[in-house]
């Protein structure tokens, strides 16, 4: 049951059957060096995220995909880091314009955070109790006794095991696992609509992921929310994801449904990506990729991963940065000869 | 509540343990150590006799016999008296009353000028934390006794303005301290997570700067406090701090030195009270700061 108004839905733009869209989306990272001060780390990235969909940011480290899901709180340092334009809508409504006052508002209570390291993420000095109970005490009328009986209705939805001792416990008393479930409680306690989770399962042990993962996609379910995750790992992406993104040097190479992304990759790097996954009962020759990503800064000026592909031959790939095709049925690609080179996927 | 909960899980639930309830731990972890144990003891008896001095049975610490001039302790007077018949007890708590008094008021100071500064800059940062940071450091250079001195020399004998004096001198040392822990704190994944919840950074500050840095600054408060006890006392000493008749530990040092030959138990007992109280916080400090490290460094 959702308690909140939609009121703001009564401006109608296209994007408001979107839970978030992400368009034109460019940020830079401060540097007196570079010209104009800015060094372009994300260009151009477009992304939608539709109602109680689970949407996968795939990429390795410094490819842009944290950058993006902090720009959508708008938690980017402003020391370090510029959104330079770009539109970021939930629901319709413009993030990007909001007065910071509104921003904090919509923290919390519209779009839920959980974040890599939940060693770090929950104050040491707090009991779970007490920090779960300031979120509801920020966004909810809920007082007292309410807060407390939530509190503990929430640590019962993310699976926590006796939450009426788990609420009296400091963060050092809790397994990784467990403090993940807390992070997760306290993002979904306002029922947000959308919920980014920035690499929600790097810092836990495999099990714990799996655990972690089944409970991310059961709360979609139940809450009726729409989930990014960005990870580095393909197999999150497999388990949980409806679609995925891929993003390489600061740009979305591709963008497809799991199986599809899986079965019949589009873009060299995504094939190049399947191909460095370890595989069971496979002998173990992963295969890494040639060479190394480009730094921000110094992005080569036809398609950005060129240097290391195998494919590389038209002109096009070297020349121009090759545009995000969309091939229909929910697909796209950025490469210019998706049409003339067969790609391997998985094999089943 | 009447009638059983229809939601009530088919497992028993267990009574709600407080069994790590921070205030607990912390006792516990004091009381292993004796001394320091024993130092919160004395410490604690000797603020009580001070503070409840005038409500005690004993002599007026102003009020003089000349004819009981420089007795030896023991007899009528349990520590004896002072060269106008004085009951040194009375004097002693009395002078020790305004010597907690003064290194509260100093530490006060400093805490109220340091902490809350120190707290915003270390978590803010940028250009406002590195000219306050400047700011501190040149009060810091300022000698504190010469600055109380200067301070007496304008507002006249008086310990108040002398000690606020001080207590500038000590605030750099409280910025320093919240200032280091705050900018530790501020690039938590905790505190960006706090944002992500859509607190603002003055509640951000407010809780979870303020829960981190609290141990540190207790530890700091009573180091400080202590060196409040010593300023006072160097103070007074020189006669700049409380005036006579009334006492304090550091000006019945100075009346007591030029009888040092023929009553050293005059110069001795202030001297002693000095000695312990410092010791004595100095010591619980110590078992303060071993906890809140120990506590940290799970």
């Amino acid at each position: 049951m959702r308690t909140r108004s939609r009121a703001e839905s009564g401006s109608a733009t296209p994007d408001t059957d979107l839970a978030l869209s992400i368009r034109g989306l460019e940020i830079g990272v401060l540097d007196p060096a570079a010209p104009g001060g800015l060094v372009p780390v994300v260009t151009g990235v477009d992304l939608a995220l539709a109602p109680r969909e689970i949407l996968g940011l795939v990429g390795e480290s410094g490819s842009g995909k944290s950058l993006t899901s902090l720009a959508v709180t708008r938690l980017l340092d402003p020391r370090t880091v510029r959104v330079q334009s770009g539109s970021i809508r939930l629901f319709g409504r413009e993030l990007l314009s909001l007065s910071e006052p509104s921003m904090r508002a919509v923290r919390g209570q519209d779009i839920g955070m959980i974040f890599q390291d939940p060693m770090t993420s929950l104050d040491p000095a707090f009991t779970v109790g007490y920090q779960l109970s300031s979120v509801l005490r920020r966004h909810t009328d809920l007082r007292d006794r309410a807060v407390r009986e939530r509190a503990l209705e929430l640590l019962g939805l993310v699976g926590l095991g006796d939450p009426r001792r788990r609420i009296e416990q400091y963060p050092h008393q809790l397994s990784g696992g467990a403090r993940q479930r807390v992070m997760i409680a306290m993002a979904v306690a306002c029922q947000p609509r959308v919920l980014i989770a920035d690499e929600p399962t790097t810092a836990l042990d495999a099990t714990t992921q799996a655990q972690i993962l089944e409970l991310l996609k059961s709360l979609a379910d139940t809450l009726d929310m729409s989930t990014l995750i960005t990870t580095h790992d393909l197999g999150v992406v497999a388990d949980v994801c409806d679609r995925v993104a891929v993003m390489y040097a600061g740009q979305i190479v591709e963008q497809a449904r799991v199986e599809q992304l899986f079965y019949h990759p589009k873009h060299p790097y995504t094939e190049r990506l399947l191909m460095s996954l370890p595989r069971v009962g496979v002998p173990p020759d992963l295969q890494g990729i040639p060479g190394q990503p480009p730094r921000a800064g110094t992005f080569p000026p036809g398609c950005r991963f060129a240097p290391r592909c195998s494919y590389v031959d038209a002109p096009g790939c070297v020349v121009t940065v090759p545009p995000l095709r969309p091939l229909g049925d929910e697909r796209a690609a950025r490469c210019v000869r998706v049409d003339d080179v067969h790609l391997s996927g998985v094999s089943t | 509540m009447s009638g059983p909960s229809t939601l009530m899980v088919d497992q028993p639930v267990p009574p709600v343990v407080l069994a790590s309830s921070d205030r607990a731990g912390w006792w516990r972890a004091f009381a292993r150590n004796r001394l320091s144990l024993a130092a919160l003891v004395v410490l604690t008896l000797i603020v009580l006799a001070a503070v409840l001095s005038p409500v005690l049975p004993l002599h007026h610490p102003d009020a003089q016999a000349l004819a009981d001039r420089l007795q030896s302790p023991g007899g009528k007077y349990l520590l004896g008296t002072d060269e106008l018949g004085r009951d040194e007890l009375a004097r002693i708590l009395a002078a020790t009353r305004i010597s907690l008094w003064a290194a509260l008021q100093a530490t006060l100071v400093g805490i109220v000028l340091g902490v809350p500064i120190g707290l915003v800059t270390g978590f803010v940062g940028g250009r406002l934390d590195s000219m306050l940071s400047r700011a501190f450091d040149t009060v810091q250079s300022i000698p504190p006794l010469i600055l109380a001195i200067a301070i007496v020399a304008v507002l006249g004998r008086q310990l108040t303005p002398a000690m606020i004096a001080i207590g500038i001198v000590f605030s750099p040392t409280f910025y320093r301290v919240s200032r280091a822990a705050a900018s530790t704190v501020a690039n938590e994944t905790y505190i960006e997570a706090s944002r992500a919840m859509g607190r603002s950074n003055p509640r951000i500050v407010l809780t979870h700067v303020v829960g981190n840095v609290a141990p540190a600054l207790i530890v700091q408060t009573s180091t400080t406090f202590a060196f409040g006890i010593l300023a006072e006392a160097a103070l007074s000493y020189l006669g700049l701090g409380v005036q006579p008749p009334s006492a304090s530990l550091g000006s019945m040092l100075t009346s007591a030195a030029n009888l040092l030959n023929s009553s050293p138990q005059l110069t001795v007992e202030p001297g002693l009270m000095i000695v312990v109280l410092v010791l004595c916080i100095s010591l619980v400090s110590d078992a303060l700061r071993d906890i809140s490290s120990g506590e940290r460094s799970r």
